[in-house]
């Protein structure tokens, strides 16, 4: 008998809770807008007090693991989407997204930024830093680069795509010579920076970064750099590959009219003033004013390589399973 | 009449294996269902084989699993033996330092490992096999230590006085009355260390990578789910089986160890060096993520711990530690709230059946087995549609969690389940104790060691649990491994500091957990 009663109480405990779920999704209301994000999506508190205080809707953010976890998570639940908008589809995915029918119409280009070999200026003492990718097989930099493993990594994948725009069909050759200067490789960017990177401890001066890290070392620098110092690493800036993300309104969601405001306010001056000292990004609104530590820091990049996004999406795995073949052996 | 209603009673006793059961059903075998049947492509479960980067990560799985698995048995049954037999200083201490890092956020610790080991030994096979050393030693030592607890003394000193060496003493007397125990936890180590996924993120790097990180690679980099859910569904499948055939033969039970050792003999120079050496290996890397805590590149500064605590503002970075805490801990409290019951009404179903036993056992570990990548875009696609729509709800993460723990809570439960005397049931009834009245009475107190143990282990659990959290979380509820993951994505000193900070903050808060809840079920 007891058993019984036991068993009562536990389905009581299930069938309260399925209940309390249940009714909690039932509460989305036209006030109130989810917007899908990856995890690193750190705006500051209350940027988006203003669009609230214009619309009445209040922004709920859905964090949905790395841009790739994002997009295949999108693209398994496309026309039925877990909220209205996304941000920060790349353009090495957005072929994936539009393949799959994520956005109800072409999504926003809300910010870029790029990805380069950055060095350690304090390990680097007598030597000349690198500047273009001609520079990293020369035997001044032999056991210096780490770079991420672009099977792995998005960052790692970006740098593989500058090398392939920069040396066209002969990329293969160039990264036999940069195994040659004893390339490290790793899975991804945070073992790259905080663990083989001389600054972190590491042995190695160069490592595969962004343009926008020198910004966020000063940014974040302890104890806080003296009055017109310059940054602790720098960027090789003939090295870069562009990255632009997007953001659009989700194909599916009953709100598309709002949503499209929420765009609309995710590419206007107030979020995108926001952006280079949180998510440290480029704005994508030209009307914007760059922060003072991206004028100081962030070097500009005159030339960078792109890959049109439908000709990554085709090649790349066959790039990556190439890459691997060459590299890790 | 008592006979007969105590017949009734074993036969309706499997009912207590249905929320277990529907739990299982409802978080991950449905949802693989549905995944499998919307994304498969035919080809692939054949063709997938073929591809020479799931060759090597088959290949590379079952090899760092054989190693891990052979060093961790070799020196586990060696600090098992002494543990068990001999009384020494610090030995309780040291068996809860044993028990804290099996469940320990793999995060935390892969910071606290790269903190420590020499830059050669980053991503090699060593350090996963180190670490997978570091975090199942405890399943040998707590499957394998009650049973060499309890032999007798008299056993082996009569084996001696009858001439046998002390190596024929062990091959003769004490490995067979451990062998089933050893061969569980073996089973055990080897099902942990095969399905390694955080560990392998951390200190594994390219060509070290298993059929779970695969699995991702498949998934998320080149997005191929049909591939990936192939994958899933083949590991899932090889495993159950391998529970099935493995639970058959003999029940493993994560039970509470004997803190009283029956003989108090002295330990000699060799076993003590040897403990010192085991007690380093697993203290040091926590000293080395105190001291990464506060280092900057040239420097010390406490500015890491500052803006964790929120003492110090810093722009760039933005994050409540409160808000995360309870976070963590609201997740890990309904994780318990969940798992508990129904993994205790589980081990009632079980207990003294060793038929259904196997099933069970086989079918409760499926929510481990499947990667996690995989469960999170299966319960995704699964739940999709109203009244069922829980893609936004909260409460998802925590009844995930809850199904993560499941096999955890079940075992331990099951031993002491298996302990309460039928006659005491029985003579309460027969005194007129009503059905609730037992329940509070009776069943409960002699349950309390399952309770607290079974509560250590699901809170442990959910608090470090990475892979399906990270894949349904809300800004505003981000839990500490996902604010530590955040950490470690920003370039600069305070960020890695900070994450720094968050990890032994986590790895703590945990230990101190596990240590708390889990001691009561030692005396």
């Amino acid at each position: 008998m007891k058993k019984v009663h036991a068993m009562s109480f536990i389905t009581a405990i299930l069938t309260v809770s399925a209940t309390i779920t249940a009714c909690s999704s039932d509460n989305s209301t036209t006030q109130e807008l989810t917007l899908i994000a990856y995890n690193s999506f750190t705006p500051p508190e209350g940027a988006f007090d203003e669009f609230t205080q214009e619309t009445g809707i209040t922004v709920q953010i859905a964090l949905s693991g790395d841009a790739g976890e994002m997009v295949a998570k999108a693209s398994l639940t496309s026309g039925n989407p877990e909220g209205d908008v996304m941000w920060g589809v790349d353009n090495t995915l957005i072929s994936r997204a539009t393949e799959n029918k994520i956005f109800a119409s072409d999504p926003t280009e809300v910010d870029y930024g790029y990805v380069c070999v950055n060095f350690d200026i304090a390990a680097l003492g007598s030597t000349e830093p690198p500047l273009t990718l001609d520079d990293l097989v020369s035997s001044d930099y032999k056991g210096m680069l780490v770079v991420e493993n672009p099977a792995t990594s998005s960052t790692g994948l970006a740098f593989l795509l500058a090398t392939v725009a920069g040396f066209g069909d002969s990329w293969p050759d160039y990264w036999k010579q940069l195994v040659a200067n004893d390339v490290q490789v790793v899975d991804s960017w945070d073992e790259a920076y905080y663990t083989a990177f001389s600054r972190y401890g590491g042995d190695r001066p160069l490592v595969v970064s962004y343009s926008t890290s020198p910004p966020a070392e000063v940014i974040f620098a302890d104890p806080p750099l003296a009055e017109g110092a310059t940054a602790p690493t720098g960027v090789a800036s003939e090295t870069c590959f562009k990255q632009i993300e997007f953001a659009g309104v989700l194909r599916g969601t009953k709100y598309s009219d709002q949503a499209q405001q929420l765009v609309d306010y995710l590419a206007g001056p107030t979020f995108q003033a926001l952006l280079p000292e949180s998510l440290f990004v480029y704005p994508a609104n030209q009307d914007v004013a760059l922060p003072q530590s991206f004028i100081d820091y962030a070097p500009e990049i005159a030339t960078s390589f792109s890959i049109p996004s439908d000709e990554i999406a085709k090649n790349r795995q066959s790039w990556t399973e190439q890459w691997s073949a060459i590299v890790l052996k | 009449m008592v006979g007969h209603r105590l017949e009734m009673k074993i036969r309706n006793v499997r009912i207590f294996a249905i929320p277990a059961a529907i739990l299982v059903f409802v978080t991950a075998v449905f949802p693989l269902i549905v995944l499998a049947t919307s994304v498969i492509d035919r080809a692939d479960i054949f063709s997938i084989w073929t591809k020479s980067p799931v060759q090597r990560a088959l290949v590379f799985s079952l090899w760092q699993a054989l190693l891990s698995t052979a060093f961790t048995i070799f020196l586990g049954v060696i600090a098992t033996w002494y543990l068990s037999r001999y009384q020494f200083f610090g030995r309780r201490t040291f068996i809860a330092l044993v028990t804290v890092p099996f469940v320990l956020p793999t995060v935390a610790v892969g910071a606290a490992f790269i903190a420590v080991l020499p830059k050669a030994l980053h991503h090699s096979t060593l350090a996963i096999v180190l670490a997978h050393i570091f975090f199942n030693i405890s399943i040998v030592v707590r499957t394998v230590g009650p049973r060499w607890n309890s032999i007798d003394d008299q056993l082996i000193d009569s084996a001696r006085t009858l001439g046998a060496s002390p190596l024929q003493t062990w091959r003769h007397v004490i490995m067979p009355l451990g062998k089933n125990a050893v061969f569980s936890a073996t089973a055990l180590t080897f099902f942990m260390s095969f399905t390694s996924y955080g560990i392998i993120t951390i200190l594994g790097g390219p060509g070290l990578a298993t059929l779970d990180i695969e699995i991702y690679r498949r998934a998320v980099q080149l997005g191929d789910l049909s591939g990936a859910t192939v994958l899933a569904i083949a590991q899932m499948l090889l495993i159950a089986i391998a529970f099935l055939l493995w639970s058959r033969s003999r029940s493993t039970e994560l039970i509470a160890f004997r803190v009283q050792a029956v003989s108090h003999r002295r330990l000699s120079l060799a076993p003590k060096c040897f403990f010192l050496a085991l007690a380093a290996f697993f203290t040091v890397p926590l000293l080395a993520l105190v001291a990464a805590s506060m280092r900057t590149s040239h420097s010390w500064s406490l500015s890491g711990w500052k803006v964790f605590l929120g003492i110090q503002n810093q722009r760039g970075i933005d994050f409540n530690m409160w808000q995360a805490i309870q976070t963590s801990g609201k997740y890990a409290l309904i994780a318990s709230c969940i798992a508990l019951p129904t993994g205790i009404a589980a081990a009632y179903a079980l207990s003294n059946r060793r038929s259904s036993q196997s099933r069970l056992s086989a079918l409760v570990i499926l929510p481990l087995a499947i990667s996690p990548v995989v469960i999170g875009l299966a319960i995704l696609i699964t739940y999709d549609f109203q009244p069922f729509d829980f893609r936004s709800s909260w409460l998802l993460i925590p009844v995930v969690h809850a199904a993560i723990a499941l096999p955890f809570v079940m075992r331990s439960a099951l031993p002491v389940v298996d302990g309460i005397p039928n006659d005491l049931r029985s003579a309460a009834s027969t005194l007129g104790a009503g059905p609730w009245r037992r329940l509070f009475t009776v069943e409960l107190p002699l349950l309390k060691p399952a309770i607290s143990t079974g509560l250590a282990f699901s809170m442990a659990m959910s608090l470090g649990e990475f892979g399906a959290t990270s894949f349904l979380t809300r800004r505003e509820s981000r839990t500490i491994p996902i604010i530590i993951a955040g950490l470690f994505g920003k370039a600069g000193e305070i960020p890695r500091t900070t994450g720094m900070v968050a990890s032994l903050v986590l790895i703590v808060l945990t230990a101190m957990i596990v240590v708390t809840i889990d001691r009561k079920s030692h005396i």
